[in-house]
């Protein structure tokens, strides 16, 4: 009996209902915790599972059953990012450390990652050693509070990530809206980086950080440092706007998200109001 | 933990509050979807629960027999209790006590002198009701808009708030209770809240965690459904500049009474559609 009493609500069921592809109906079966999944003794368990009294294969999270040779394990709905080595991320910098030349990143997984000041492509010439004048300048590079995308360069022994941005496609990101959905929701692809043909920029890093902003001539990445102020204009913020209320309800509707349901989704919304 | 931005975004969401156009699409003057229910406690005398972004919001009344203070003898009361847990927001952890200290006083201030209490009298000079608002925060969204779903989750409370009618044996001091008769609140004067952001040099409404982030000072204003504005008050540190706030008080008035209608139509029609379903509480 909930009553509405202020704006409206963007896009009806009509619209969810249409997004849904034929794609998440195929995928590998869903289970509850508590579910069986198999009886099969000689099956390893993997991570979401355990074994109960009778020795069968019980799922302790609720996702998708992930199975590889014998090993089954369950991929939780709703997670931390677990890191895997040539993901793309966005990421939020937390922590300046220049003691011991290193950033710490918020990427939505358990520990905070670290970004090297030795990972990281510097200003002015493509590989140049690092100086002392680097590691006083660190803040200037990357402040607490910027956004960066960068690649995950390895994996530590306690699931904490080592990213680099040792490409012109990473670096500090400008103007746009960061939304944050669960990383299991992202569809691992080949590409990450899309420029939508509403006219939008968009990465959908691997850990369910999405950053959406004006599209970005080619060519032109600066690798990150320089970021361009100049307001956006009108159309180009309200494509976005649509485009992060498409990304929010498709979340919700724990769609999944890569570029052809997104731009799906949004000619489908438009329309409706952007708000 | 707040949210920290960097440079860029900031300017991402000022330049946009400047184009009337946020981040979410929304206008300045624009609040996000309301879900208002109310009558959700079965054990309360009324109750309402309340949605608004991510804020969620759960208020029960409950109404205890008393004795009136001396000075005025036969006024009710009215008590506030807001009850912030840190598992609504980790803010709450550090700065419980001074938050909801601040909303009971903002709630009280303006909510109790608008409420007639005379008709919460029961025996001058003998019994009066006290009636405790007691308001849980379930999951906070961002500050500035904690205020104003507070006020509408309150107002929805009231107004089905049902106080059975007592009346006092003159001689042996005995009450009874009247199994059919209920007083009702008058809740028609009762103020909403409209907290405004400065964000740059333009003021919005609800604003989200982000737009808090940027912003340098917010204002709340508690309007009448006549709007009348009867309390005030300015949080953060920023300055505000007058002339551009006359052009708010404005919009902010007229917000303030198409919000009030549209509450009381929502609260009227769904007393209509209660007596024909059969809710038993909450998420039921």
């Amino acid at each position: 009996m909930l009553s509405n009493i202020g704006c409206i609500r963007i896009m009806n069921a009509e619209t969810k209902e249409t997004a849904k592809s034929a794609h998440w109906k195929a995928r590998k079966k869903k289970v509850l915790p508590g579910d069986e999944i198999a009886d099969d003794v000689t099956l390893m368990r993997g991570h979401g599972t355990y074994v109960d009294s009778d020795s069968k294969l019980i799922s302790s999270v609720a996702g998708h059953v992930c199975r590889i040779n014998k090993l089954i394990s369950v991929l939780p709905l709703k997670t931390r990012y677990n890191g895997e080595i040539g993901d793309i991320v966005v990421g939020r910098i937390v922590e300046v450390q220049s003691q011991q030349k290193r950033w710490k990143v918020d990427t939505n997984s358990r520990l905070d990652s670290i970004l090297l000041l030795s990972s990281v492509n510097l200003p002015g010439g493509e590989l140049r050693r690092k100086t002392t004048e680097d590691e006083l300048m660190m803040r200037s590079f990357f402040a607490e509070g910027d956004l960066i995308s960068a690649e995950v360069q390895s994996v530590f022994s306690d699931g904490s990530l080592s990213l680099h941005t040792r490409s012109l496609k990473y670096g500090k990101l400008g103007q746009g809206v960061l939304i944050r959905v669960s990383p299991s929701l992202i569809e691992r692809r080949k590409t990450h980086t899309h420029n939508l043909p509403c006219g939008v920029h968009i990465i959908l890093g691997n850990n369910g950080f999405i950053w959406i902003c004006p599209q970005i001539d080619e060519g032109t990445e600066s690798g990150g440092f320089a970021v361009n102020l100049d307001p956006v204009s009108f159309s180009d913020r309200e494509t976005i706007a649509r485009l992060r209320n498409c990304i929010m309800l498709l979340a919700r509707q724990k769609m999944m998200l890569y570029d052809t349901s997104i731009s799906y989704c949004y000619d489908i919304s438009t329309e409706y109001q952007a708000s | 933990m707040d949210l920290i931005l960097s440079e860029s975004e900031k300017r991402f969401i000022v330049d946009g509050v400047k184009d009337n156009c946020r981040v979410d699409g929304r206008e300045c003057f624009d609040y996000r979807c309301i879900d208002v229910e109310s009558d959700v406690i079965s054990s309360c005398a009324g109750s309402g629960h309340i949605r608004l972004g991510n804020c969620e919001i759960m208020v029960g009344v409950k109404c205890e027999f008393s004795e009136p203070s001396l000075d005025e003898s036969d006024v009710g009361k009215l008590e506030f209790f807001v009850d912030v847990s840190p598992n609504a927001s980790p803010l709450f952890d550090r700065k419980k006590d001074s938050i909801s200290n601040n909303l009971i006083a903002a709630l009280s201030h303006s909510i109790t002198p608008c409420i007639d209490l005379h008709s919460l009298c029961v025996e001058k000079g003998k019994y009066v009701w006290t009636v405790f608002i007691d308001i849980l925060v379930l999951e906070l969204g961002s500050r500035p808009n904690l205020l104003d779903a507070c006020a509408i989750a309150v107002k929805a409370a009231l107004y089905n708030t049902k106080i059975p009618k007592v009346t006092i044996d003159c001689e042996t001091n005995e009450p009874t209770v009247s199994e059919n008769e209920i007083i009702r609140i008058d809740v028609s004067r009762v103020p909403l809240f409209i907290t405004v952001t400065r964000i740059g040099n333009q003021y919005v409404v609800d604003a989200t965690q982000e737009e808090e982030a940027s912003s340098i000072s917010s204002v709340l204003f508690a309007i009448t459904p006549d709007g009348e504005i009867t309390h005030m008050k300015k949080v953060k540190y920023g300055s505000l500049c007058p002339e551009p706030l006359k052009d708010v008080f404005h919009k902010v008035k007229d917000l303030a009474i198409d919000m009030h209608r549209n509450l009381m139509n929502a609260l009227i029609e769904e007393s209509k559609v209660r007596k024909s379903t059969n809710k038993i509480s909450f998420l039921f």
